[in-house]
């Protein structure tokens, strides 16, 4: 299985073994490294915010973005 | 319904025809807006910045979504930091706190830097959000460790003016109120350490008896910042 990954300017293919799952994109420690995101993320796949649960397709182009926190005074 | 042909070359060198029916549809608005979500053109320069406010430099840029909503994207040189300070052996930094006194200082942005106030306007002008971004020359994004902004990068700096007539009127009154707001401890009770530890270093001042002088931050500054990326700031904010 072969994804692209997408994080502002930096994006990255990766081969995963069988069908990886959100969770399993955004949780790669040496995806998180390469593209230099942390823990607040969602993923989108053609403009839809997947589930963690969601399996990603093969050929898919996962972009990654930063979560909007709320807000803490 | 017509068909057409089409011969594509592959990056792999290999060529494949594909056979296209086109038929014409009527789609709801909603579902136009949907498709055509992702579409932003963008132009580069086309204002300058100095008719904002006589001391600024550089060019505005904008990008244009599919709905008509506007973002108009002003270079920052030079940051207004009326905030609270901490001061100590001859140091003043900002603090985000309700324990410190404010201080009006002004930050000069690195050289490296390139510092972007974003008006996201709607198509009638008004502007609905506020991004504060810092890109690097390759045009990453990021987010630079002050109080009252979101992780996304967005201003939480209090109502913004109501509807303007053009793109230039929206963006004199934000940036009056940018440069009068004030960064208090909103959004920042619960920053990291290194966000706190980014806000000293970057926003240094030496202090003496006579006067406080910026400390110009001459390092990586991206090291004091968090990396940001959202799509819309990579399709409506990122510089052409």
């Amino acid at each position: 299985m072969n994804i692209t990954i997408r994080y502002g300017t930096d994006s990255m293919n990766k081969q995963f073994d069988g069908t990886p799952t959100v969770s399993t994109v955004l949780h790669s420690a040496s995806v998180k490294a390469q593209l230099g995101f942390g823990d607040n993320v969602r993923a989108l796949v053609n403009g839809v915010a997947l589930d963690e649960a969601a399996p990603v397709e093969d050929g898919s182009i996962v972009v990654v973005e930063t979560k909007a926190n709320s807000k803490a005074v | 319904m017509a068909q057409e042909n089409l011969f594509v070359i592959q990056p792999s060198g290999e060529i494949e025809r594909w056979e296209i029916n086109k038929r014409r549809i009527n789609p709801t608005q909603a579902i136009v807006n949907a498709l055509s979500s992702g579409i932003t053109r963008k132009a580069a320069a086309v204002f300058p910045a100095a008719l904002i406010d006589k001391s600024m430099v550089g060019y505005a840029n904008l990008a244009v979504e599919a709905k008509n909503y506007v973002t108009v994207s002003i270079p920052v040189g030079v940051m207004p930091m009326n905030a609270p300070f901490a001061v100590k052996d001859n140091l003043a930094w900002p603090i985000f706190d309700g324990n410190h006194p404010n201080m009006k200082m002004f930050w000069k942005v690195p050289p490296s830097m390139n510092l972007y106030l974003s008006l996201h306007l709607s198509s009638g002008y008004e502007c609905i959000e506020q991004h504060l971004v810092a890109f690097t020359p390759d045009k990453r994004s990021w987010r630079i460790p002050v109080s009252n902004l979101y992780a996304d990068c967005r201003l939480c700096h209090g109502r913004y003016a109501s509807i303007s007539n053009t793109i230039l009127d929206c963006c004199i009154p934000a940036w009056r109120q940018f440069c009068d707001g004030a960064w208090n401890s909103d959004l920042y009770s619960d920053a990291t350490a290194q966000r706190r530890n980014g806000a000293k270093e970057l926003f240094a001042y030496k202090v003496n008896n006579s006067e406080i002088t910026q400390i110009e931050f001459t390092g990586d500054w991206t090291v004091h910042c968090e990396k940001v990326a959202t799509e819309y700031i990579t399709n409506s904010i990122t510089p052409p």
